[in-house]
């Protein structure tokens, strides 16, 4: 089988393992500052109706509906900052669970995203190039800020946040912009989705989804993008490659992440870390 | 004088609880304030307030000529405070240089690897290599770490709360070269210490809180002399030395 058969066959399979790497890093800048913030399903969803709606209602060309669904959502992630700055761990988490569910019952309701039965007809043009060049944007993007200072700030913050304010460090201004920023990667990722789906459907960004991009962080390993993308890209290959478990895909997730947590606590990242230890 | 820490007047009060009634005192540049007190007396309470985790509920707090009561947590630490924790509060999963340049973190640039072992040497351990995990070390080693990391921001004010807990005796005759020498560089420290030993050794001037409220103030052998002071912490203690 050569490589364009072989494109051709699995290209929708490819493509999702893009999206979800980048639904993957979205999560994963919010994790590494200790915030499980749990909105990024909401995030996806927002863009992707406002990159549908510009493009079917406005003709607006791909760019520019990727762009705005990117401003919407990290506008969105930028104001539900806001309400919950005084959340911690478990109380953010069903905070930002519950704006996720508030996002689906509107999309579930308005004519505008066209209720229950969403929008249908939206330009396939994200193609493969398009989703993976918008990957490798975000990858070097999210590098460069592993260069910068403010990711020693980010991962001080998920340390300790009150001796994190003791050398100086505005938790606040952190923890907003690491939302915003998730909020604008999982925008990216939405309007993407959109346009390589031709329909959407406000199921397409409850809390399912926002499980499973739970899921990959951990099984990759919290604190580390890259392991989070290869958690990611792991499980959506897997139920494609092994046929049979395709049908109990939530059943398989669910182990391999009970074997993660009880095994390898610090996911993919943490075995590959200790690899590293080992041979040193 | 510029760069002294000035607290006039400084109330604290938690719900119905005053843990801090009017106390003013100063950390003057270069010399060292130690603050004593039974438990409960107030100490931690003091730096919480100034250094912004607990709000003053009367009184002012300043450094130098600015008001630093009222401002976030990390704008007073960008302002030149720099503390200890009582119970040592390093991140602790972060490897040494990691913490040191948390400390540096409001200075320009990035902290060198010749400058985070410039403040081991200056804390006193460098034999600590930079990429040891922080929580890994042992207690002694982390206690100075953590003083290393508040040197590592290029405090004017420098509050060390408690720093000889869990130390043995030369570990403690350490702390006092290392205080003096801390003072010396110009930097304002303030000491809150229950052994008086270390107290008498290390500190130029002495303020004793009780309840809250300052009972006491002087040089250390004034203070261990004063009868108000023996009755209300020494104690036994003072008479057994």
């Amino acid at each position: 089988m050569n490589l364009a058969t072989f494109y051709a066959q699995h290209s929708k399979l490819i493509d999702q393992i893009g999206l979800d790497a980048l639904l993957a890093l979205s999560l994963s800048i919010c994790l590494q500052a200790g915030q499980l913030a749990l909105a990024q399903a909401a995030f996806m969803g927002i863009a992707a109706y406002v990159s549908a709606v510009v493009s079917l209602n406005f003709h607006w060309p791909l760019l520019a509906s990727i762009l705005a669904a990117m401003l919407a959502s990290t506008i969105v992630a930028g104001v539900l900052a806001l309400p919950v700055r005084r959340l911690r761990g478990i109380f953010l988490a069903i905070a930002t669970i519950g704006f996720g569910e508030i996002v689906r019952v509107v999309a579930n309701n308005l004519s505008i995203t066209g209720g229950a039965e969403g929008i249908s007809g939206i330009p396939p043009d994200a193609t493969t190039p398009v989703i993976y060049a918008s990957l490798a944007v975000v990858a070097l993007a999210l590098y460069a800020l592993s260069r910068t200072k403010f990711s020693l700030a980010i991962a001080l913050v998920r340390e300790d946040e009150s001796a994190a304010r003791g050398v100086g460090i505005d938790v606040g201004f952190v923890r907003f912009t690491t939302l915003a920023i998730g909020g604008a990667i999982a925008g990216l990722a939405g309007a993407l989705y959109a346009h390589s789906q031709f329909f959407i459907a406000p199921g397409d960004f409850g809390f399912g989804r926002m499980e499973q991009i739970l899921v990959w962080c951990v099984i990759g390993g919290v604190t580390s993008p890259l392991g989070a993308a290869i958690g990611a890209a792991l499980l959506t290959i897997l139920p494609e490659a092994i046929r049979f478990l395709a049908d109990y895909r939530d059943v398989t997730d669910g182990l391999i992440l009970l074997l993660v947590i009880l095994f390898a606590p610090r996911g993919i990242a943490g075995l590959w870390r200790r690899g590293a230890r080992g041979r040193a | 004088m510029t760069g002294a820490l000035t607290l006039e007047r400084a109330t604290v009060d938690y719900g119905g609880v005053r843990a801090l009634c009017e106390v003013s005192l100063t950390v003057v540049p270069g010399r060292v304030l130690g603050l004593i007190g039974p438990n409960g007396a107030g100490k931690t309470t003091l730096i919480n307030a100034t250094t912004g985790i607990v709000a003053l509920s009367n009184g002012t707090i300043r450094l130098g000529e600015r008001r630093i009561d009222g401002l976030a947590q990390h704008q007073i630490a960008r302002a030149g405070i720099a503390r200890t924790y009582q119970n040592i509060r390093l991140f602790g999963t972060l490897d040494v240089y990691a913490n040191l340049a948390a400390g540096a973190y409001p200075r320009p640039g990035r902290l060198t690897a010749p400058a985070a072992r410039a403040l081991l040497e200056r804390a006193g351990i460098s034999h600590v290599a930079l990429d040891t995990i922080a929580g890994a070390l042992p207690y002694g080693d982390q206690r100075r770490l953590e003083i290393a990391r508040a040197l590592a921001g290029d405090p004017q004010i420098i509050m060390l709360d408690e720093p000889a807990a869990g130390m043995n005796p030369t570990e403690t005759a350490r702390l006092v070269e290392m205080i003096a020498s801390i003072s010396q560089a110009g930097i304002g420290v303030l000491l809150i210490e229950h052994d008086m030993t270390l107290v008498r050794a290390a500190c130029h001037d002495v303020v004793v809180l009780n309840f809250g409220e300052v009972i006491a103030r002087g040089t250390p052998s004034e203070v261990s002399a004063d009868p108000i002071v023996i009755e209300a912490y020494l104690g036994t203690d003072e008479g057994a030395a």
